[in-house]
């Protein structure tokens, strides 16, 4: 229970602010509202997002509107299978005027990073992203470095090919607040898409509208949403639901619950509450769990996997029954 | 509205309604074992079958369905047999048992649940209006007890299956049956709450119909109802054998129960008698035919008793007049002669025509042998021992009238029958001659006579329940070879010799059978007489219009001493748990089954009165306030009596805005306690979930302080009594 009482006008202040950033994001990324607020509620949230989908529908612009519009320092990282650690979190180059090493820091030194094509890179350039989307630092050659804040990594992968590629192993999914799916977009959306032109991504026209610290703001007032405790115990159910399927090679991690309980907070502070209603937590239950989940006899096909995963979690949904 | 307790699964409810229809059933068709002189066949069957499916639900559910079709198909013949063969009551109740067996063990449809509550009811009716006992009053307690919980957790399972019966049908067919677990999960306050709720609002009903509706004696009004006895005791009918009183003595069980008056003065050891026998042969006394054809004659009927006892009347209601008032409740099927102590004045019983009077044996019977339990009055009772003899004027009429046209060869008839002593010479002589021994040549009044007797037979004979006879040459007669012999004898024996000798020595004598004595009660003072209590006992004619009581049993009194009493406040009698238990009985008895009108009455003035009595207490009251008000307000005014005031309205004034900021009423004031979790929420959320879809506009507002008041901190929460009084506006 948030003792500290959350105050009117913060809460307006962020409800304005995340309306600024999808108003802005919006102008850019035509139809695709929901996954807007999503990402949104990911980044409110504090947490990663992996955006999972087929080449070309639009993650790698989705990804670069929201890092632009925040006017946060963005960086690109494109991961090959030739990618190594060093490449990711810096390295530390030996200088010769005063024969010591200096730390040499990567991409990832920023904040908001865009890892593309994750799952090309191999599991262990993959794993040095483990400790710091988990504590926002980096330590290399023994020594700790702090990355930047807001701290935030938007990774695309393509579940579809399989040529080339290294799974995401579990303890690295289950880092991510969200998995998010962009789709296709409606026929009259891809008409305007059509209809602009093809800008190159540093041409996009996303304004900056928002500073870091109005994000780290927005960040705190999240934690300060309330959970009354029949909602929290409905949380609860929902996760231990996960853990007695028996079609789930394993349940949701501890990690996955206090995830969902914070996307619920974001969702709530998104729609201008202080306060969860159930509603909030069944909205983003299946992009929080979704990707926490394998299923106990894998499918072949991996966007079949997910539909049966999803389809799993929705029953789960229905079965558990919501606080009146 | 969707059921909100989660608690109760749909599998729990569906076999918490088996079990309790089961239960229904079983609880019904255990009635029948009241009924006395009923076929209780039909009933153990049932009984076992439906408490094994209780236990096993699992054997019930593995019987094929073409079991069921076939018991379905077999009552069919069954009823026909026993509609052929019995009278319609048996058949109808055979019939249901049946039923109720097949229904209770095979309830899953409404119809089918509409049909066992039917059944059941029909049932409980029935066996109800048949028996009217204090087990027959738990067991209807407990079968409306559950059939409000069958139909409550019926009514659950129809409001949480939302009309989806292939859902159900479903669940029914894989339904593991844990009983103990749908118990367990019954124990929950709503459920719990709502059925005690209505269980004792039922108990109140009834109760209160119970003491304001007018009194209706069923038997009289619904003569359907009549089943026949086939039992009886053969020690208490017009012929007697000898050993067959004895034979009673047996039986443990209470036959009489005689509740008497307060601060009356009774008997240590009252002997109830029954019935006197005149006429003996070959070691039975029995009623001489004559007697026994008066009884169906309309002379036998109480309305003519006024020829041979004018001081004495007959009624169905109690009289008028002031005097002790002995109620006697006679089990069923104990003998169709009602035990009374002797003479009185004034004798109630609840139906005049199904009594007949035997006014020279002085017995009063019924005309058949009762089924339930029947009780009646006797008002001032004469205690003395002695019973009028009819007078002989009556005798010529009566008697000549009822044997007309029938020749009885060899056979005296009333009153020669008086004197009757064995066919046998031998053994007749044996009674002269002992008669003789016991004279000694004097002359003797009879009560002289009967105290000489008894003391002879007293020397000779020691008291014994055990008799071996021996065999003597040339006498058949038992009692002659047991006077003749020195050997123990129980009552019986004593008391046929005394009437023999007694005959031999001219003087007329009868034998008398009843109980004598009894138990005290001391929990409800009343005398429980037991069927090991029987007795035989002897009256002699004292030559001057009175029967004299003798008992010649040894260790009772002599004839024509006073018996010891003792008042009522002063006897100390049985105290343990199964006195306790038969004064509950008794209780039942008085309350429910011998309530007549008058007490009826009296208890509802006396409701009236009580009621009377706190109306005045509280107007006392109130206008006493009122003027302690008046001069307080009307005193002088100082600074002190202006502060007080302040201060009481000041409080008045606080708790009047907490009343208003808490925004409930008075409803969920007492209910929150049986709630789970914050009252405030438990309303919003249900005003919430009656607003299906989230509205728009002005209304919005309104639905967001819903979900705040819910869900939001409570803080930040708007006034809930304004949300909710705009949310009643919205619907």
């Amino acid at each position: 229970m948030m003792s500290e009482f959350l105050p009117t006008d913060a809460l307006s202040e962020s409800q304005k602010i995340l309306g600024r950033l999808k108003e802005a994001m919006g102008r850019r990324i035509k139809g695709k509202e929901d996954v807007i607020d999503q990402a949104l509620i990911c980044l409110a949230a504090d947490g990663h997002v992996l955006i999972e989908d087929l080449p070309g529908v639009g993650k790698t612009t989705l990804a670069y509107c929201l890092a632009k519009a925040m006017r946060a320092d963005f960086k690109r990282i494109q991961f090959t299978s030739d990618l190594l650690p060093t490449d990711v979190t810096g390295v530390s180059i030996y200088d010769e005027r005063d024969r010591s090493f200096h730390f040499k820091r990567g991409p990832i030194f920023s904040n908001v990073v865009l890892a593309d094509e994750i799952n090309r890179a191999t599991p262990k350039t993959q794993s040095c992203l483990l400790e710091v989307m988990d504590h926002g630092k980096v330590s290399v050659d023994g020594d700790t470095h702090a990355v930047g804040t807001p701290f935030m990594v938007i990774a695309t992968q393509n579940p579809v090919d399989y040529e080339g590629t290294f799974p995401l192993p579990e303890s690295q999914m289950d880092r991510f607040l969200m998995r998010l799916q962009m789709g296709y977009p409606a026929p009259e959306s891809e008409l305007e898409i059509l209809n602009d032109g093809q800008p190159s991504y540093d041409e996009l026209e996303v304004t900056d509208v928002v500073d870091p610290e109005e994000i780290l703001s927005i960040q705190k007032t999240v934690r300060q949403v309330f959970l009354e405790p029949s909602v929290l115990e409905y949380v609860l159910k929902l996760v231990t639901a996960t853990r007695t399927e028996s079609e789930f090679k394993a349940g949701v991690s501890v990690r996955g619950s206090i995830a969902l309980k914070a996307a619920s907070q974001a969702r709530a502070l998104f729609h201008g509450r202080d306060f969860v209603v159930p509603d909030d937590v069944a909205a983003v239950a299946l992009p929080v769990m979704g990707h926490r989940l394998n299923l106990r006899r894998p499918s072949s096909d991996a966007m079949e996997e997910r539909r049966m995963v999803e389809g799993i979690l929705s029953r789960l949904l229905s079965a558990v029954v919501q606080p009146r | 509205m969707k059921s909100r307790s989660r608690r109760h699964s749909i599998e729990d409810l569906v076999t918490l309604k088996w079990t309790l229809g089961a239960l229904m059933g079983l609880v019904c068709i255990t009635t029948l074992f009241n009924i006395h002189g009923h076929n209780q066949l039909p009933a153990v069957v049932a009984t076992l079958a439906v408490s094994i499916g209780i236990v096993r639900p699992a054997w019930v559910a593995k019987v094929p369905q073409w079991i069921w079709k076939f018991y379905a198909l077999a009552i069919i013949p069954l009823v026909l047999v026993n509609v052929m063969s019995k009278d319609t009551i048996p058949a109808l109740l055979d019939l249901n048992t049946w039923l109720i067996l097949f229904r209770s063990l095979n309830h899953t449809k409404r119809r089918e649940e509409m049909q066992l509550a039917l059944l059941c009811l029909f049932l409980i009716i029935m066996t109800g209006i048949l028996t009217a006992t204090l087990v027959f009053g738990f067991q209807l307690l407990a079968f409306a007890a559950i059939a409000i919980a069958y139909l409550l957790v019926s009514t659950a399972i129809e409001s949480k299956i939302e009309g989806d019966y292939e859902l159900l049908e479903r669940i029914r067919e894989k339904n593991p049956m844990r009983v103990g677990k749908a118990f367990l999960s019954l124990v929950d306050t709503r459920f719990a709450f709502l059925g005690i709720s209505m269980f004792s609002t039922l108990v109140f009903i009834a109760a209160m119909v119970f003491i304001a509706i007018p009194r209706i004696d069923v038997e009289d009004k619904v003569s359907l109802f009549k089943m026949k006895s086939t039992r009886s005791l053969t020690g208490f009918s017009d012929r007697v054998q000898l050993g067959e009183v004895t034979s009673i003595k047996n039986d443990e069980s209470i036959a009489l129960r005689v509740d008497v008056p307060e601060n009356a003065t009774v008997p240590i050891t009252p002997y109830w008698r029954m019935l006197a026998l005149d006429d003996y042969d070959g070691g039975a006394f029995s009623l001489s035919p004559g007697l026994v054809d008066l009884q169906g004659s309309p002379l036998a009927s109480p309305y003519h008793s006024i020829r041979y006892w004018p001081d004495r009347r007959f009624s169905q209601t109690p009289s008028n007049e002031f005097r002790d008032r002995w109620t006697f409740f006679l089990e069923p099927e104990v003998s169709r002669y009602l035990p009374v102590l002797g003479p009185f004045r004034h004798m109630t019983v609840s139906k005049l025509s199904d009594l007949s009077i035997g006014p020279h044996m002085h017995y009063f019977a019924l005309d058949d042998i009762n089924s339930k339990m029947i009780s009646y009055q006797i008002e001032g009772v004469d205690l003395s021992g002695k019973v009028p003899d009819v007078p002989a004027a009556a005798y010529a009429m009566m008697l000549s009238s009822t044997r007309d046209g029938v020749t009885r060869p060899n056979r005296l008839s009333y009153p020669q029958t008086l004197l009757n002593l064995p066919r046998e010479e031998a053994s007749a002589d044996l009674f002269r001659r002992m008669a003789g021994e016991i004279r000694d040549g004097r002359k003797l009044d009879a009560l002289s006579f009967a105290r000489l007797a008894n003391r002879f037979l007293w020397e000779r004979h020691d008291y014994s329940l055990q008799v071996q006879l021996p065999p003597v040459a040339g006498m058949k007669d038992p009692v002659a070879r047991w006077l003749e012999s020195d050997l123990p004898g129980h009552c019986e024996f004593f008391a046929t010799s005394f009437v023999l000798l007694a005959r031999a020595a001219g003087f007329p004598a009868r034998l008398v059978v009843g109980f004598k004595g009894g138990e005290w009660n001391a929990y409800e003072n009343y005398f429980m007489v037991k069927n090991s209590d029987a007795h035989a006992w002897a009256e002699i004619y004292d030559g001057a219009g009175s029967w004299l009581r003798v008992d010649p049993t040894p260790g009772s009194i002599g004839p024509g001493t006073n018996q010891a009493t003792q008042l009522v406040s002063e006897r100390v009698g049985a105290s343990d748990s199964s006195a306790f238990l038969d004064s509950l009985r008794l209780l039942w008895y008085r309350r429910i089954v011998n309530y007549d009108e008058a007490t009826q009455r009296e208890a509802a003035i006396q409701l009236k009165d009580f009621f009377l009595a706190y109306i005045s207490v509280a107007e006392q009251w109130a206008v006493s306030m009122g003027e302690y008000l008046y001069e307080f307000v009307t005193a002088p005014w100082n600074i002190w009596r202006f502060s007080y005031f302040s201060f009481l309205l000041a409080i008045l004034v606080v708790a009047f805005m907490i009343q208003r900021n808490m925004a409930l009423n008075f409803r969920e004031l007492i209910l929150a306690p049986f709630r789970r979790g914050d009252p405030i929420r438990r309303k919003a959320g249900k005003v919430l979930s009656r607003i299906s879809e989230r509205p728009s506009g002005e209304a919005a507002n309104v639905f967001e302080d819903l979900q705040r008041l819910r869900f939001g901190a409570k803080e930040s929460w708007p006034n809930p009594r304004l949300v909710f009084k705009a949310a009643r506006r919205l619907r």
